[in-house]
């Protein structure tokens, strides 16, 4: 049972601010995930926890001392690289084995024991069959693999997994991702995850981290950066596709509270009357609509018409995009017809998910 | 003006007017006029005749053969491109997709068979005479040039006078929002704008066919759900014959009008986008298309105190009459896989509702929120853990899709249903969709 603590953590490389103000607790057996464009600073956390870089202010403490001038190898932190940094002169089996067959585990595991946990591994990631191989006979998905077996092997005080499933195709990646998170839970270490796809954050992390230019936008729960994100950034990161984000200004008519868009007006429920009533009329506001919360209407009636831009077809739901004024809009409905580009159609806004941000700072206001 | 009638001999023929890019302004997207003096009898006339679809492209491969030695990349393909169309080749590696465009690209020659633009014979027809443009995975531009100088640059080759290149540039730079990067050294954009150059590069000599190659594998989340639906639109507006080749069946589904699937060099199933997700011809393209992918069940049909029953390693789930009255009129043999997506099988925690038709329950394995839709892993009660990779149903778990916020936790029990109007039944020897042909699909279509 271990836990590592990540405490007021910044890091400077030049001029160049990699990361400024981090805090981050990770539990045992808890699975934080942190995801963000490249340059967020995910990688840099990372090694600054395993011990190849050092902070320049904050302190990083493992279980519960702090540690940060202790060197890289009594850290114990089994970390995984993007570029998988495998043996080349070793078989697969041979750099899965490698850390505990390491002089500073002698005598600690039977060979019987290391044969066992490896080959236990090696099926659970599907790669059977290759474990004579050597990595340069391997493909990059598969090289992959086996970076995560060597890492998984190990009984570390922290898993370091920087973008571990990234190069693994669409199917494989979804197969493994639930065994790997079923996997890290019941060894009780602390995990930190890193990837830049928001989704796969979600999915298998206990809590997500939004980390952008080196600054965390947000943490919390997956459900939580799903339904309430913090701001625009992470609004844009969240979501398959990701919220509709239009900028439009407010005002208000006999006491109901409008959002005037260049080509539609919609009028605001109870919630936001008294939520944005403090902001002024005329005031710019940006709204974020989910794709899933928009209904496509067929005939004449209410809504808001718009053109079809582009329709893509996924079999059990459809992703329409239609312009409406200058912005282009992203619908997902599992109201599965065929659209023609240039086709009109009426746009409905469900009410009760919208959510308010700031235009200029971003941040969320309701 | 006198019209065309039956008969009538054509005397003379006037250059098209206007031209084809003048053509498409007025709403159809390829095409020309022309006037015609035709004889009507003895009586010469002077008709103007609309020819809409002038310059085709479509493309036909008939019994397309290539070997490399003693392997068979690609075995007797057969495929039709209509003209204006998107067909995808998806395929994992080394399905022969890849190989199957470097023919029609004409970098490879068939070992056996013919292809044909617009049935003419192209087989013996070297690249260049092609007049096909390519997109690549790695975009392929001139690393010194800047964004409107390589957009320029299959124009400038061809010797294009000034005007028409400084036109169709500043169109393309337009139709792709890159006016105000035009003198932008390429080097320094991201991938997505980099791959955008080279599409312009492309469109901008008016081909006949555009293949993609992988064309969004190198850009990440964001930028490729932007520029498939960018070339996807670009597309349609120009009415261009296009072949995508892509491993990714997210992306096929979503860009194409026509999908071919292909494994080991043959051709699984040719079809629409959505015909693919409701009928899946085999077990390759169920296991296939689709994400998560089709729950795939392997087992043996029997009756069982009145009631159809699948038997898998010591597990029964029975169906209902619906499901037992459709397999019966059906020829079934006894092994056979059963298919259903994660989005039709539904879960109720034990207590709560009863499952009506089958008597299945398990306990959720795993919870992965997804955003909008949880997916849940379910382990079946009774179910043996086999392991090993047998790569459609590993560990008897079964992938619910869930829409709804339901509070399912790890190791709570559940009771399962079946959509049994969605089941699919698989011969288990020749992997066919036996339920595919009596399948009728209730969605609404145009």
């Amino acid at each position: 049972m271990s836990r590592l603590e990540l405490r007021g953590i910044g890091k400077q490389f030049g001029k160049n601010r990699a990361l400024d103000q981090l805090d981050l607790e990770i539990g045992p057996g808890e699975i934080v995930a942190m995801t963000g464009p490249s340059g967020a600073g995910k990688t840099t956390t990372c090694r600054l926890v395993a011990g190849l870089e050092f902070p320049s202010e904050g302190e990083i403490c493992l279980d519960g001392k702090n540690s940060n001038s202790l060197p890289t190898q009594d850290r114990n932190v089994a970390f995984m690289f993007e570029s998988y940094a495998l043996y080349p002169h070793f078989t697969v089996l041979d750099n899965i084995t490698f850390p505990l067959r390491a002089p500073k585990h002698k005598n600690r595991y039977r060979p019987e024991e290391i044969q066992r946990r490896a080959i236990e591994l090696i099926q659970g990631v599907e790669i059977g069959g290759l474990e004579n191989r050597f990595p340069n006979e391997l493909s990059g998905g598969q090289r992959q693999r086996v970076a995560l077996c060597r890492t998984l092997i190990q009984e570390p005080r922290v898993y370091l997994l920087d973008e571990p499933i990234s190069h693994l195709d669409a199917k494989l990646s979804y197969r493994l991702r639930g065994e790997i998170r079923r996997r890290l839970i019941q060894t009780e270490t602390p995990t930190l995850w890193t990837t830049p796809n928001a989704l796969e954050a979600l999915s298998i992390a206990d809590r997500v981290v939004v980390l952008v230019g080196g600054h965390v936008q947000q943490m919390g729960t997956p459900q939580e950066i799903y339904r309430h994100p913090a701001n625009t950034e992470v609004a844009r990161l969240v979501g398959d596709p990701p919220m509709n984000l239009l900028t439009g200004t407010l005002g208000k008519e006999n006491g109901t509270l409008f959002f005037h868009h260049p080509a539609f007006r919609i009028s605001l429920g109870e919630s936001f009357r008294t939520g944005l009533e403090a902001r002024a009329k005329g005031e710019k506001i940006t709204l974020g609509i989910r794709p899933t919360e928009i209904n496509v209407l067929e005939g004449l009636g209410d809504g808001h018409t718009g053109e079809v831009y582009v329709f893509e077809p996924f079999g059990k739901y459809i992703i329409l995009s239609v312009r409406l004024g200058g912005d282009v809009i992203k619908v997902k409905t599992s109201h599965l017809r065929l659209y023609q580009p240039g086709e009109k159609v009426r746009l409905q806004f469900e009410q009760a998910n919208l959510l308010a941000f700031d235009p200029v700072a971003g941040n969320r206001v309701l | 003006m006198a019209s065309l009638s039956k008969g009538d001999r054509i005397r003379e023929l006037s250059t098209p007017w206007p031209p084809a890019n003048k053509f498409a302004e007025t709403g159809h997207p390829k095409g020309a006029a022309y006037r015609l003096v035709v004889l009507q009898g003895e009586i010469a006339e002077t008709v103007s005749l609309s020819i809409l679809v002038l310059k085709m492209a479509s493309i036909r491969l008939e019994n397309v053969y290539k070997n490399y030695g003693p392997v068979e990349a690609v075995k007797d393909l057969n495929l039709l491109c209509e003209d204006g169309k998107l067909m995808a080749l998806l395929g994992p590696s080394g399905c022969g997709k890849s190989t199957t465009l470097k023919m029609i690209a004409g970098i490879e020659e068939p070992s056996q068979g013919e292809i044909y633009f617009d049935e003419q014979p192209v087989s013996s027809l070297a690249p260049g005479k092609r007049n096909i443009a390519m997109v690549f995975e790695d975009y392929a531009l001139y690393p010194h040039l800047t964004v409107a100088e390589n957009i320029a640059f299959p124009l400038k080759i061809r010797n294009r006078p000034r005007s028409e290149i400084e036109t169709k540039v500043n169109d393309a730079l337009q139709l792709l929002s890159m006016t105000n990067i035009r003198e932008d050294n390429v080097r320094r954009l991201s991938g997505g704008a980099q791959q955008r150059v080279a599409l312009g590069r492309a469109f901008v000599r008016d081909p006949e066919l555009i293949l993609f190659d992988e064309p969004l594998s190198h850009l990440d989340g964001d930028h490729k759900v932007q520029l498939r639906a960018e070339i996807k639109r670009l597309q349609k507006e120009k009415g261009l014959t296009s072949i995508l080749v892509t491993h990714d069946q997210t992306e096929a589904i979503a860009m194409a009008d026509l999908v071919a699937v292909m494994n080991q060099g043959v051709l699984n199933q040719l079809g629409e986008p959505q015909e693919l997700y409701d009928r899946p011809a085999n077990l390759f393209v169920a296991n296939f298309i689709g994400e998560p992918p089709m729950n795939l069940m392997a087992g043996e049909l029997r009756q069982d105190s009145g009631r159809l029953c699948l038997e898998r390693n010591g597990l029964c789930f029975s169906f209902g009459p619906e499901f037992a009255a459709r397999v019966a009129q059906m020829n079934v043999p006894a092994g056979i896989v059963i298919g259903i997506r994660p989005e039709h099988v539904h879960l109720t925690p034990v207590g709560g509702g009863t499952g009506e038709s089958v008597d299945l329950a398990g306990q959720v394995f795993c919870r992965e929120p997804r955003g909008d839709a949880d997916i849940v892993l379910v382990q079946l009660n009774g179910a043996i853990d086999k392991g090993g990779p047998d790569g459609f149903f590993i560990r008897d778990l079964l992938t619910v899709e869930l829409s709804e916020t339901f509070p399912l936790r790890e190791g709570n029990p559940v009771k399962i249903k079946f959509d049994e109007s969605e089941l699919h039944l698989f011969d288990v020897q020749t992997g066919n969709n036996l339920s595919a042909k009596s399948y009728v699909s209730k969605r609404k279509r145009r």
